[in-house]
């Protein structure tokens, strides 16, 4: 079991069916996440890291498709399974945060009650048993007054509150891994670092896989011990962290980095940025997707450029490494 | 919770009182002289003018619409030109017929939409899902005098199975309330069909599948409950019609209700009648609709609080 990764997505490829004909929003995503490690997983809003995401527990809208690929929890496809089995899989073996806590949470049932209701269901557990469960959760994830939030509403809570419930309720059976889908990006600066803290505490404490799916390179740095970085369906850069912040091996990953911006620069200097946009996911063609942004192509990138390398991936024909000073 | 309901009994009053004011004033502005028509055909002048004189429709309007309102308030509807009867007691001597057939029609409504609804929204995009949407689209559109004389002609005089109309039998109120809670069940079904669709689509859907629950449950607890509300204003607002006498069906039936009333009160100019039914159906209407609110408070705690 030692070998076996908690989680690992080969080969993934997910399409979208929309107005413009059928999309490919994932084109051969593979990638792991160990327990006890954090991998974010970062790109601009469409590269496919939330189709990604909602891939590997089958949340997929009824749009989408998952056409190839396997997603191995402890060695087993997730993507194989019955429905029944799949059940089984979802909120006990792996939870869910997602973005806007305030559409996510149902807004016509008692906190409780969204926080006990598969508890029940995946541990066998009473009535009375469950609720107790959920006051410990609650204190867990830092809300106080925890008898009096079982009772309320999702809109008579806070921002902040609200996600609290959301992690409690996707930790609440004892997840072995938990995807946070941009869980920072509705919320006010000072509420998002609190949240972070909070993931971070509870999969250190749990020993749980995290997978953080965000569009901010601040979270990743915070919480990711490793990081992929997704452009167009396709993760073009995976690595450590610091390795990746520091030295940047994709051209895409260090237009990124270098459009934050940061406490030190100027305010008169220009804010770098990629020019250009992503291309629109029905247009590509058989190279390398970021080719026509990219300061760096060269004939060869007419060719995609697969994710080479061991602990270090990078999806580049240049090394930027040795060109860039 | 108290305040909620207060606040909307309040608007209901002033909905109601706009009602009362403009039937008024319609009647004010009609061609047809009352005092002519409660005198009768044959009527001279003088008589007429003494039938004026009698009922103080000679005074001024302001003065006119005062009395009215203060009739109104004691639950007067005045009396009828034609046969001489107080309206009020009419209407609720008929308002037991009338009740009957909507709620019946109701349970049907429901019966047929509801689970038609929730299954072409559930199975979207299949066989079953665009039979449903072309049989509901029929329902819909045809006009409920055709399936009415329909199942009147087929049910009811080729089979024989239930009374024709005008009977005072039980089974008499089965063919009305099927005709009108076909329509309006093929109204539910499409209505709840996108409704469902739409909460289908909804984050806190996926957020109950990701918890692993049974999708039976995630529709029970989670997709019915927010259904529910939209249903419930319907529902108000369709017994309130009903309520008010469904006129076509009472008509083609010979269903003796508020409905059938009505409408022989239109076809004699009894303008009293006339103004009495209507605002019966107003008020019915106006009630319920704010019943339906109430319920939906009930059920959702941001209408409840907001």
């Amino acid at each position: 079991m030692a070998d076996t990764p908690l989680l690992d997505i080969r080969g993934l490829e997910t399409a979208i069916g929309s107005r413009a004909g059928v999309v490919r929003a994932v084109r051969g995503v593979s990638l792991r996440v160990d327990r006890g490690e954090t991998v974010g997983l970062v790109g601009e809003s469409g590269s496919g890291k939330s189709i990604t995401a909602l891939s590997i527990a089958r949340l997929l809208p009824p749009a989408g498709r998952i056409t190839a690929g396997e997603v191995l929890l402890d060695g087993q496809d997730v993507l194989r399974l019955s429905q029944r089995a799949l059940r089984a899989v979802r909120g006990r073996r792996i939870g869910m945060v997602f973005q806007d806590s305030m559409t996510a949470l149902n807004p016509l049932l008692p906190v409780g009650r969204q926080l006990t209701e598969h508890v029940r269901a995946h541990l066998g557990l009473g009535p009375r048993e469950a609720t107790r469960r959920a006051l410990r959760l609650l204190d867990e994830v830092g809300v106080t007054d925890g008898e009096r939030r079982l009772r309320q509403y999702p809109h008579q809570l806070s921002g902040g509150l609200r996600q609290r419930v959301a992690v409690a309720i996707a930790l609440a059976a004892d997840p072995d891994l938990l995807i946070a889908d941009e869980p920072t990006t509705a919320l006010d600066v000072t509420i998002q670092a609190q949240i972070l803290d909070l993931l971070r505490r509870e999969q250190r404490d749990r020993g749980m896989g995290l997978l953080v799916i965000t569009h901010d390179l601040g979270v990743v740095a915070g919480i990711a011990d490793r990081v992929a970085v997704m452009y167009a369906g396709r993760i073009i850069e995976e690595g450590a962290t610091d390795a990746v912040f520091a030295e940047p091996a994709h051209p895409y990953t260090l237009g990124l980095l270098t459009s934050v911006p940061r406490l030190d620069t100027s305010l008169d200097a220009r804010l770098p940025s990629i020019p250009g946009a992503p291309p629109p996911l029905w247009a590509l063609d058989a190279g390398c997707a970021f080719r026509p942004r990219c300061p760096v192509a060269i004939d060869r990138c007419a060719a995609d450029p697969p994710l080479s390398g061991e602990r270090r991936r990078v999806a580049c024909h240049v090394d930027i490494r040795a060109t860039v000073p | 919770m108290l305040g909620y309901v207060a606040r909307r009994l309040l608007w209901a009053l002033v909905v109601l009182w706009a009602v009362v004011t403009i039937t008024f004033c319609a009647t004010y502005l009609s061609d047809i002289d009352p005092a002519a028509v409660y005198a009768g055909q044959r009527a001279t002048t003088e008589q007429i003018a003494a039938v004026r004189a009698d009922f103080g429709l000679d005074d001024s309007l302001l003065v006119q619409y005062g009395r009215y309102l203060a009739r109104l308030a004691q639950a007067d509807l005045g009396q009828s030109f034609v046969s001489r009867d107080d309206v009020a007691a009419q209407v609720v001597d008929r308002l037991p017929k009338t009740a009957e057939l909507a709620a019946v029609a109701m349970l049907i409504q429901l019966a047929i939409g509801v689970p038609l609804g929730l299954l072409a929204a559930l199975k979207r995009r299949t066989v079953i899902d665009r039979g449903i949407l072309l049989l509901t689209l029929l329902g819909v559109a045809a006009p409920a005098f055709v399936t009415g004389f329909l199942l009147l002609y087929v049910v009811a005089f080729r089979l024989g199975w239930l009374p024709l109309g005008g009977s005072s039998e039980a089974s008499a109120v089965i063919l009305p309330a099927l005709t009108l809670g076909a329509a309006g069940g093929a109204w539910y079904a499409r209505m709840l069909r996108s409704t469902t669709l739409n909460i289908l689509g909804e984050d806190y859907i996926r957020t109950a599948r990701a918890k692993g629950l049974a999708e039976r449950v995630v529709v029970a607890r989670h997709v019915l409950r927010n259904a529910i509300g939209p249903i419930v204003v319907m529902i108000g607002l369709d017994l309130g019609v009903f309520l008010g006498g469904v006129l076509i069906i009472e008509k083609v039936f010979a269903c003796p209700g508020i409905g059938l009333y009505a409408w022989q009160a239109i076809e004699q100019n009894d303008t009293p009648a006339v103004l009495g039914t209507v605002l019966v159906a107003a008020f019915c209407v106006t009630l319920l609709s704010v019943l339906a609110d109430v319920v939906n408070a009930v059920i959702d705690p941001r209408v409840r609080y907001g």
